[in-house]
């Protein structure tokens, strides 16, 4: 159960990256990615962005809900009023995933699905899932806020404030 | 054709292959030609071949259809063969062989390529070979059937579509034949793989949790069943059933029970994806234990009535493909009606599938056409979309024709239709499944399908249709907009249309995985398919990972057949794979975009990656400053792509792109000396090097085969940062006699102030400086070129690029070091004059082209903009071919243009006699000596000398008429060091080429000059011939411009005679203005030296008589120390009165003279080195005015002494000796010992103080009396005193003055 947090901002740029795992059910809180994920990954959130544009004048709300998957990887997003967009990736299972463009990958052995079955992201749609992951977006938003405030934060600037990403770690291991 | 249009199904599959010898361009030429102009034959074109009557497929039955072709160089992958007769549009059903009739001579090469494609291809309805011919007039040779084809290289030409009409017309009398025999078989096999699903524990909970997660990835499968058929299959052969085959005809059994029962509600079951999978799985398991136990006649049956459903969709198809759409349709309905009750799910899904591409064409081709029933979308009763749906339809019929009423019914029955299409597809037949090519294939068609629906909000127009049907969009409106906006755009009416994100979810499941076990050919087909549909949806972003999928994918394979052919050798290892996979693919995807390159600029631009165009441009391109996407993906997606093209091999591909992800990691920007901060760079130095590395090998690799215009751009746009010409010095150093003249010297253009505020603001900056440059003369130039990357990069041209008078420059070979400001010298040279303007540099680096850079002196870089004003892929720059490019000045950065003027050639001038002046002179103090001073030209121009200045006045010019005499006067006049060549003497000082002009100098030894200059001022005169020319055209001042020659002096001056304390005191003598002027001379000199002295305003011949004096002239010992005397006059110069102290002390130090003489050697001491006190300048220095007073008597002359109480006249004489104006005061006073006590010693008439005006001018003097009676005897002194009156407030401005007379009267007393 691993999760990929990013920040987007307008013009398709990443403001802020974080890679982590999950902390419930004994888990360590460490993203267990391989090591081509790191840029799939990337590439899977850009591709999503697509669906966020689509998404986002259909609903009221700031939280999208699950908008994207991408094989076992499930996207949900936060759209913010700046247009500044949280998206967040989560893979139940790392390892099995295999990127298709990549053929040297060892060919993937199948999730035991017993073990992952109560963890969010084996049910990406599910009511528990969608909630955990909005009480987190908010908890993200509420940092970011105070982030942005700072007078010398510029739009569309990396974020690389070590206190936001305590705020997100810890809200991370909060919810997810 | 599309591969993946919607209507595919219905397509004729031809496989075109070249047959014996023929040109490479030739054949693909002629696919080409196929291609675009014969793929859609409407039947009332092809002739009908035989009036059989079991000739169903005639083409006059159904003159509306028309027969889709598409033609392709390439065979189909194995595994899209086996599916045949189950989606029967994949196999090539017509080969064309095709034979170059100018290559091929004997007709018996032609039997036996006719019998090849025989026996190559046995399974195809119908083999053709088709000749090209030049013209149709060649005696045609007629073995077989061939069908020629004349002008393959002119578009358009008719021959090519009558032989396409011809070999229609053969082949639907074969189809024909196919048909018969496919309807006589029993049933057919249904392809697939076991399914996988069957193979696992978990394959329930699995199988229910893909649709819901959308999980693109069918779980993978160790082993895949073998296909079925078996690789004999003629097309009448019939299969015998597999044992394998007998599972599924219980579930069958078991469901048409109920199936039959209620279809309606089945379907309605059907129509939810997740249930048939489900159900049918779990019917699989239950076979496994009750296979045994069934096997009854009814089962049999069964089996009969679904093999014959299966037949009739299998003809349904070819009724289809041969054009007979409406007959299609009729026995599409019957049969898939009959294959859905009998659960026959994959069958079902075909042949509705089947029916919506019949449909499709009936609608596009303007049959009527009854949509069935079986086709209506089955819903919930009571659901709003359906009766929204009646509304709709109710109001469609009212306001419309039947057939818009069936095409509105179609429209909305599609999303539906495809949904369940889908599922069944998805669904199991026992332990088979259909392979993922399939799937993915028909999910790709159906999201084609939807796509283009919404695009038309859900409504079929008959535009739309034709994009479906024919790939080709109306010519009379534009591309249709990709689907932009969703979601409450969509009417009332389409309520069931599909928002592109469902679509997009159904797409996924299309996307191959490793475990799907595709041909690499099919993967890619298939990626490509997806990416056009992304793009379809205008789901940008999406299309951008699929084609990097895509483009991935393509590397790996190309570089494996690379590996291959340079196993098998003499195939080029790209050209191998290019006819099938590679380029055949990549036009399907690139279709919309137009080309590699383009689909390559396109994918690059959706992720923000900034390319260089990849067309040559004169001038380095610049792109949109506002950085967009995210750095770290630009990269890796560049990697992606430079590797592709390497695979390719597209040398122009792998420069371009290498060149891009140089400039895009580098800084962009014109950075800044100070901090190196600006310069950062994503790679480091080896990645760097290696990209370089890449650049440099790609070049050479390509010049090796001969590829001699493959070239890179430079990747840093801001390459030239500075032009700079030095200007000459010395003896080549230009003058601009403007400026000399203005200014007298040299002039200074820099500002004079340290810190001036306004510098910087508009119109106070400093005029731009403007260079000169001589013809036919070379001069440095210096380039300053950045380089923030660490890659050192050869220079092998450096050029200047001027707007007018062409400069052509030279360089010694350089090397651009890694990080940072290299300054390259460079030799320019013009070749013709007039004004230039340098607008930058023509740079040409090692390995890249050779472009125009402009000068971009001020650092810049990039801004993100302050403000958001695009939401999403809007606010990126615009694709970067044509319209999204920027030159420096959108980017705010003023490039400099350098501006230079080219002079007509300008002469040098050599001093001659160099010799004269090696040797430094000696001179005494004071000594004068003639100097000449040879001068030659050395250039080719006449030259004319027009000014002589030096720097100090030790040496003097002298003129012609002086030379003779060698005068040793020395005036104001002479010393001020600068003559100005008159007119005639500019005649005079003419020289020709190579000629010589001797010109005369004095030199005057003065202590502590050591050294001194002469400047020749001069240039060219290249009129000189011409003797009748005016003035001012024969005046060497027509040019602006001239040179300077300056001729050092060197010398040692050493003292000989020395004149000290000069004194100036009042004669003695009677006469007033006499002065005796006194000072020391001493001899410095080791030897005796004669002097004679003289001067001082009177002049020698007068005073020798009056006064004695003393050692005018003599001669004077080593060191010795003599005072002279001499005598002067005051005031001889009568101007005198008024100047200041300086001048006055010049102007008489001037009038004094000392001269000496010693061992030939002679000359004058300097006298201004003195000074002279204060009060002598005051005995110096003469009053206006002269002053006399005499005793007048009138009747008796003077009486001496004077009677005490006698009154006398004085009588004050006033003569003016300047030209003094303005009022005079004149008193007369006693001098008494005792002040105060005048009135006891003398009595006045009035008073002794008169104003009176000046003496006129030429007048003998003024006149004013005085009258005073002595009161005590004895001498009486009177002085009478002149001086300035002063009126009023006047002050007084000039230098007080005043004249004083003295006057001693003898009075007697008692007399």
């Amino acid at each position: 159960m691993s999760y990929y947090f990013t920040i987007i901002g307008t013009r398709d740029n990443p403001l802020f990256e974080l890679d982590f795992g999950t902390s419930k059910v004994g888990g360590d809180g460490i993203a267990r990615f391989r090591e081509e994920a790191k840029h799939m990954n990337q590439f899977i959130v850009h591709a999503a962005l697509d669906l966020v544009e689509e998404t986002q004048w259909s609903t009221k709300d700031l939280y999208l809900k699950k908008i994207d998957s991408f094989q076992n990887n499930h996207i949900h997003t936060f759209l913010t009023g700046g247009n500044v967009k949280f998206m967040l990736l989560m893979n139940p299972d790392p390892s099995s995933t295999s990127y298709s463009a990549y053929q040297t990958s060892p060919p993937p052995s199948r999730p035991s699905t017993a073990r992952t079955n109560t963890l969010l992201a084996s049910n990406p749609g599910s009511q528990q899932t969608e909630e955990a992951v909005r009480q987190f977006m908010f908890e993200v938003y509420e940092a970011w806020m105070k982030c942005i405030m700072n007078p010398f934060y510029q739009v569309n600037q990396p974020v690389t404030s070590p206190v936001f990403r305590n705020r997100v770690g810890m809200a991370a291991k909060k919810y997810l | 054709m599309d591969h993946f249009a919607p209507v595919a199904p219905s397509h004729v599959r031809a496989l075109v292959l070249p047959v014996g010898r023929i040109e490479r361009d030739k054949f693909l030429r002629f696919v080409q030609r196929l291609q675009t102009e014969a793929s859609v034959v409407p039947l009332s074109d092809i002739e009908q071949k035989t009036h059989d009557e079991a000739f169903f497929l005639s083409p006059k039955a159904f003159p509306q259809g028309s027969l889709l072709y598409r033609f392709s160089p390439a065979a189909p992958s194995e595994q899209q063969q086996q599916l045949s007769p189950f989606e029967l549009f994949r196999e090539p059903l017509l080969v064309l062989g095709v034979v170059d009739a100018t290559q091929e001579d004997g007709q018996e090469e032609l039997g036996h390529a006719a019998a090849y494609l025989k026996e190559k291809h046995p399974r195809v309805v119908q083999r053709q070979l088709i000749v090209l011919k030049e013209d149709e007039n060649e005696l045609a040779s007629r073995i077989g059937n061939e069908i020629n084809v004349a002008n393959v290289e002119h578009g358009n030409d008719p021959s090519l579509r009558q032989a396409i009409c011809e070999v229609s017309a053969r082949f639907l009398v074969e189809l024909t034949t196919y048909a018969k025999a496919m309807q006589a078989s029993p049933t057919i096999q249904t392809p697939g793989q076991t399914a996988r699903s069957l193979q696992r524990t978990t394959s329930l909970r699995e199988s229910e949790k893909r649709p819901s997660t959308g999980h693109a990835t069918p779980p993978p499968s160790g082993s895949v069943s073998s296909p079925t058929d078996d690789g004999s299959p003629a097309p009448t052969s019939r299969v015998p059933p597999l044992p394998a085959t007998s599972f599924d005809q219980i579930p069958g059994a078991n469901s048409t029970s109920s199936g039959i029962a209620r279809p309606d509600s089945r379907a309605s079951d059907q129509s939810a994806p997740v249930k048939p999978k489900g159900k049918s799985t779990r019917a699989s398991s239950q076979d496994r234990v009750s296979v045994q136990g069934f096997g009854s006649s009814t089962s049999q049956e069964k089996a009969r009535i679904r093999g014959r459903a299966r037949v009739g969709i299998v003809v349904g198809s070819i009724y289809l493909m041969a054009g007979h759409w409406r007959e299609a349709l009729r026995l599409l309905v019957e049969h898939t009606t009959k294959a859905r009750s009998l659960s026959d799910h994959l069958w079902h899904a075909k042949g509705l599938e089947n029916m919506i591409v019949c449909m499709l064409l009936l609608a596009w081709s303007g049959v009527e056409f009854q949509v069935p029933s079986i086709c209506d979308p089955v819903t919930d009763r009571t659901s709003s979309p359906n009766v929204a749906r009646l509304t709709a339809e109710a109001k469609a019929a009212a306001e419309g024709t039947k057939q818009q009423l069936q095409i509105f019914r179609l429209s909305v029955a599609i999303p539906d239709m495809a949904k369940l299409i889908l599922s069944l597809y998805r669904s199991t037949e026992g332990s088979l499944e259909l392979p993922f090519l399939c799937h993915a294939e028909a999910t790709i068609r159906m999201s084609k399908l939807l796509a283009a629906l919404s695009s038309v909000k859900g409504q079929l127009t008959p535009a739309a249709l034709r994009l479906i049907c024919v790939s080709q969009y109306a010519s009379s409106e534009a591309t249709p907009s990709p689907l932009r906006a969703s979601g409450p755009a969509a009417a009332l009416g389409n309520a069931k249309l599909l928002s592109k994100v469902a679509i997009a979810d159904m797409l996924a499941f299309a996307l191959p995985t490793p475990d799907d076990n595709l041909a690499i050919s099919d993967h890619i087909r298939i990626l490509s398919g997806v990416a056009s549909s992304y793009a379809m949806l205008a789901l940008e972003r999406k299309k951008a990972i699929t084609i990097r999928d895509l483009v991935v994918r393509l590397t790996g394979a190309l570089i494996q057949a690379r590996k291959l052919g340079a196993a098998e050798m003499g195939i080029h290892p790209a050209a191998a794979i290019s006819m099938d996979t590679g380029a055949d693919t990549i036009r399907t995807i690139s279709e919309e975009s137009g080309g590699i390159n383009d689909l390559i600029a396109d994918v690059a631009n959706i992720y923000g990656a900034s390319l260089i165009p990849p067309g040559r441009s004169e001038t380095p391109i610049y792109l949109n400053p506002q950085g967009f996407g995210n750095q770290g993906l630009t990269i890796q997606l560049l990697g992606d792509l430079i590797n592709f093209c390497e695979a390719s091999p597209e040398p122009f591909g792998v420069l371009w792109l290498t060149s891009s992800v140089l400039r895009t990691a580098g800084p962009y920007a014109a950075i800044d000396a100070a901090p190196f901060k600006s310069a950062v760079n994503v790679f480091n130095r080896e990645e760097q090097m290696h990209l370089a590395t890449v650049i440099s090998q790609t070049v050479a690799a390509s010049r090796h085969l001969g590829l001699s215009d493959v070239q890179a751009t430079y990747w840093d746009p801001f390459l030239v940062r500075g032009v700079e010409i030095q200007q000459a010095t010395g003896e080549k150093a230009v003058i601009d006699r403007q400026r000399l003249n203005q200014a007298d010297g040299v002039v200074d253009p820099r500002n004079p102030l340290l810190y001036d505020p306004n510098a910087s603001r508009p119109g106070t900056a400093t005029t731009k400086k403007t260079y000169v440059l001589v013809d036919q003369e070379p001069s440095e130039c210096m380039v300053t070129l950045q380089n923030p990357f660490d890659i050192p990069v050869d220079i092998e041209n450096l050029e200047l690029v001027t707007d007018g008078v062409p400069l052509t420059s030279h360089h010694e070979p350089v090397t651009l070091g890694p990080l940072r400001f290299q300054q390259v010298r460079l030799m320019i040279s013009p070749q013709c004059t007039g004004p230039t303007k340098i607008t930058g540099c023509r740079v040409k680096m090692q390995g890249c082209v050779s472009q125009v850079f402009p000068i971009v002196p001020e650092a810049w870089s990039a801004k993100t903009p302050l403000t958001i004003k695009d939401l999403g892929l809007q606010s990126r720059p615009p694709r970067s071919n044509g319209e999204g490019q920027y030159d420096l000045k959108s980017l705010g950065v003023e490039p400099e243009v350098i501006d230079c003027t080219v002079l007509d050639a300008l002469p040098t001038l050599v001093l001659d006699n160099v010799s004269d002046l090696e040797s430094g002179m000696m001179l005494l103090d004071g000594e004068n000596r003639h100097l000449r001073l040879v001068l030659r030209n050395t250039s080719p121009v006449a030259a004319a000398v027009f000014e002589i200045k030096t720097t100090n006045d030790a040496l003097r010019p002298l003129g012609k008429d002086e030379v003779a005499k060698l005068d040793t006067f020395s005036g104001v006049n002479a010393r001020r060091g600068l003559s100005v060549i008159d007119q005639d003497d500019a005649q005079k000082n003419l020289m020709r080429p190579g000629e010589c002009l001797e010109f005369d100098f004095e030199l005057r030894g003065k202590a502590g000059v050591s050294r001194t200059q002469a400047n020749f001022f001069f240039c060219s005169h290249t009129d000189v011939d011409e003797e009748d020319t005016t003035t001012a055209a024969r005046s060497p001042a027509s040019g602006r411009y001239a040179r300077m020659l300056s001729v050092p002096v060197d010398m040692t001056v050493n003292a000989a005679l020395q004149v000290h304390n000069l004194e100036v005191t009042e004669s003695d003598s009677g006469k007033d203005d006499a002065l005796v002027v006194s000072f020391d001379i001493r001899n410095a000199w080791p030897k005796s030296i004669s002097y004679s002295c003289s001067g001082g305003y009177g002049g020698e011949d007068d005073d020798s008589s009056s006064f004695e004096l003393s050692d005018r002239q003599g001669i004077i010992a080593p060191g010795e120390i003599r005072r002279v005397f001499l005598l002067s006059k005051r005031g001889a110069d009568v101007a005198a009165f008024g100047v200041d102290d300086d001048v006055l002390q010049t102007s008489f130090l001037n009038s004094l003279l000392v001269r000496w003489s010693v061992d030939g050697r002679s000359g004058v001491v300097d006298m201004q080195s003195l000074s002279i006190p204060p009060d002598s300048l005051d005995f110096i220095r003469a009053a206006p005015v002269d002053v006399d007073l005499v005793v007048v008597d009138d009747e008796d002359g003077i009486k001496q002494p004077l009677p005490v109480g006698s009154f006398v006249r004085v009588r004050v004489k006033i003569s003016n000796r300047a030209q003094y104006s303005g009022p005079l005061f004149v008193q007369l006073q006693p001098r008494t010992s005792e002040a105060g006590r005048d009135d006891r010693r003398l009595a006045v008439a009035g008073t002794l103080q008169r104003i009176v005006p000046p003496p006129k001018e030429g007048d003998d003097a003024r006149l004013v009396d005085f009258v005073l009676c002595p009161l005590l005897a004895g001498v009486l002194q009177l002085e009478a005193i002149v001086k300035r009156a002063q009126i009023g407030a006047t002050r007084a401005a000039e230098s007080e003055w005043c004249c004083r007379k003295a006057l001693a009267l003898q009075v007697q007393g008692g007399g």
